[in-house]
């Protein structure tokens, strides 16, 4: 047995003219656990190597038809065998056999006769320092690899805007879950000097370093173009300059652009765009037009969506969908995602990271494409509705609420309530009216200055946000507004009432009328909640 | 601003009251009683859904002014959702409230 087996034996070129030699040599090598061929001579190992590569050679000095050193001239001119290693058998009293071979580019040398456990030796030896010295450039070349990527991923990361992102009333966040280190999907927000906001996402084809600088250049050009352009011109031009280039890959690209209640949406090749509303899609924006990059000169159509509070735009790259077979099906892409109902928070981008990364695993083992998402929520929970300062918007307010109230609920009761606490919201809080008046006992002059505080300027841009909340047995808004906050005496119950007093009397309305009164700590914000069989105050 | 439509019958003033009585329309509430009424003030609330702290600090206020003139203010017609308000507030206990425009009517001519 040899005394060691070398895995995956290593086959040893043994060429000598001498069957003898031959013999022994294969034999001690053999038992060393080495794989061997022969040839009998120069000519012929050289016939050997054509079709077979040893990972050395045992090469005798002197052979008919063509030496030793004529073979090391043959193997080292020749590229495929110019770095195996050889072994020069010689004759020990011909010392200028060994400076001739070594000369010629022999690894070493073993005088004649052979002493079988030097030859064993010098062999493993010289194999295992060939091997060390591969995996030593392979392993220079891959970390120089793996250097620039890593650092072409921090470029490719830094060029992404700063997530969570926050314009006009919109909170954004994106997330890329790249499959390379460096992927062909990227997202931007560009802020126009007209003062629109535009999200977009591109995709380029394919994923590795050559998408990604496909991406990064297609990414700088449309924020150029999107300073003194529409949207779809915009897009246009992109596709124009990137068709002419033919760099052979394209790019889909799916656009928001914000302006007020208004989102235009582009969509050119991504997943639909999605527009959704609690637990509803409203909108699924797709067909835009054509890739960009395939062919020149094409239009790119708009659509037009409006937007309320609370409503959320999610775009995605194929990644996303793909993985579960259908690119279309972006409901279940955002149910798996979390994003499908809008909850009243928005998931922080290391987050949404890593539910995508859950996602596609749950795939897939391993991404096959780049995965992105791009979320804008629009301020405010899902079923609220903002409303302008002003007594003549309480009315409708008050229908909404009406309209979304479960059918076990006091109508009558539940109106009478929440008109109560929109009108002091109204005039208390988000009008900031201290009711001097009132406390002056100047009816006329305190109706007078709620209804000219509700036209001026200054409170314009104030609102108050009303929110319907469901629970299995209990139904409950909330009215939250900016301005002065609800003094924290006034929070609570209020006490008996006396005979003919003006104020005090919309609390104790309030506290009639709702089975719970929850304040928020900065008593900006009030709950009125009804309990079902929970029967409200009734006066004594 | 909301139109209040007052209406005479000898010496007594109907005030119809408008179907949501707010901060809205307060002000006109208030200035149609103080500028065209006379004698006895009937606040018919026939039409009236809901009503709100505003409008009712409103009324306990044209009250304190007209019991200065010797006058006297009278609720009619309330619905059921606008009777509650002023019982949780216990102004009911304040206002002679009354089924219907014409008993309070009736009893306005027996108090006179």
């Amino acid at each position: 047995m040899p005394d060691e087996v070398i895995p995956d034996a290593h086959v040893i070129l043994v060429v000598d003219d001498a069957s003898a030699n031959r013999r022994l040599y294969s034999w001690l090598l053999g038992k060393a656990g080495f794989r061997v061929c022969t040839a009998t001579d120069g000519v012929d190992a050289l016939a050997v190597l054509e079709r077979s590569r040893p990972s050395l050679v045992l090469l005798d000095f002197w052979m008919p038809r063509l030496d030793g050193v004529g073979v090391l001239h043959e193997m080292r001119a020749r590229p495929e065998t110019a770095r195996i290693p050889v072994v020069m058998l010689t004759s020990s009293s011909a010392p200028d056999d060994i400076d001739e071979a070594l000369e010629a580019g022999a690894n070493d040398y073993i005088t004649k006769p052979v002493n079988g456990r030097l030859l064993v030796t010098r062999v493993r030896s010289l194999i295992q320092a060939d091997q060390d010295r591969e995996h030593a450039s392979m392993s220079r070349e891959a970390e120089s690899l793996r250097r620039e990527l890593e650092e072409a991923q921090s470029v490719q990361q830094s060029q992404l805007p700063a997530m969570p992102s926050r314009w006009s009333d919109w909170s954004i966040v994106g997330a890329v879950a790249p499959c390379g280190r460096v992927g062909g999907d990227v997202f931007d927000l560009v802020q126009t000097d007209d003062g629109r906001l535009v999200a977009v996402l591109i995709d380029v084809t394919g994923h590795g370093t050559a998408s990604a600088l496909v991406a990064a250049e297609t990414r700088a050009e449309l924020r150029h173009l999107l300073q003194s352009r529409s949207l779809e011109e915009s897009i246009a031009r992109l596709n124009d300059h990137v068709a002419r280039r033919e760099t052979g890959r394209y790019s889909c690209v799916a656009a928001v652009e914000l302006q007020g209640d208004v989102a235009r949406v582009l969509n050119a090749g991504l997943p639909p765009v999605i527009l959704l509303r609690a637990d509803t899609i409203l909108e699924r924006v797709v067909g835009s037009g054509l890739p960009i990059g395939m062919f020149g000169s094409r239009g790119y159509d708009v659509t037009e969506l409006h937007t309320q509070p609370g409503d959320r735009l999610v775009l995605v790259s194929d990644g996303i969908t793909e993985p579960f077979g259908n690119i279309d099906d972006v409901d279940g892409a955002l149910q798996r995602l979390g994003l499908l109902p809008r909850g009243d928070a928005q998931p922080s981008p290391e987050e949404l990271r890593e539910d995508i990364l859950r996602m596609t695993r749950e795939s897939t083992t391993e991404l096959i494409d780049d995965a992105t998402a791009l979320v804008l929520d629009r301020d405010g929970t899902a079923g609220a509705l903002r409303l302008p300062p002003r007594p003549e918007a309480v009315g409708s307010a008050v229908r909404w609420v009406l309209g979304q109230c479960p059918p076990w609920v006091d109508r009558s009761s539940l109106d009478s309530g929440v008109t109560e606490a929109l009108t002091n919201a109204v005039l208390h809080g988000a009008l900031e009216l201290v009711s001097g008046a009132r406390r002056a006992g100047d009816y006329d002059g305190y109706v007078r200055d709620a209804l000219s505080l509700a036209e001026s300027d200054a409170r314009r841009h104030r609102s108050i946000e009303l929110a319907v909340l469901h629970e299995p047995e209990a139904f409950g808004v909330r009215i939250r507004w900016d301005g002065a906050p609800c003094p924290s005496g006034a929070r609570l119950p209020p006490p008996e009432l006396g005979p003919l007093q003006e104020s005090g009397m919309g609390m104790t309305i309030i506290h009639a009328l709702f089975s719970h009164v929850r304040w928020s700590e900065d008593g900006r914000s009030v709950e009125l909640w009804l309990t079902r069989g929970g029967a409200t105050t009734r006066p004594r | 601003m909301t139109e209040i439509s007052v209406a005479y019958v000898g010496d007594v003033s109907t005030v119809r009251m408008p179907r949501r009585v707010d901060v809205n329309n307060t002000q006109a509430f208030v200035d149609a009683v103080r500028q065209r009424s006379q004698g006895l003030v009937v606040l018919d609330f026939s039409c009236t859904e809901s009503i709100d702290s505003t409008a009712l600090g409103a009324i306990v206020q044209l009250y304190k002014l007209l019991r200065l003139e010797e006058r006297d203010l009278r609720l009619a017609a309330l619905s059921e959702s606008v009777r509650r308000v002023f019982e949780i507030t216990r102004l009911d206990r304040v206002f002679d409230i009354f089924q219907t425009t014409e008993e309070a009517l009736a009893a306005g001519k027996q108090a006179s």
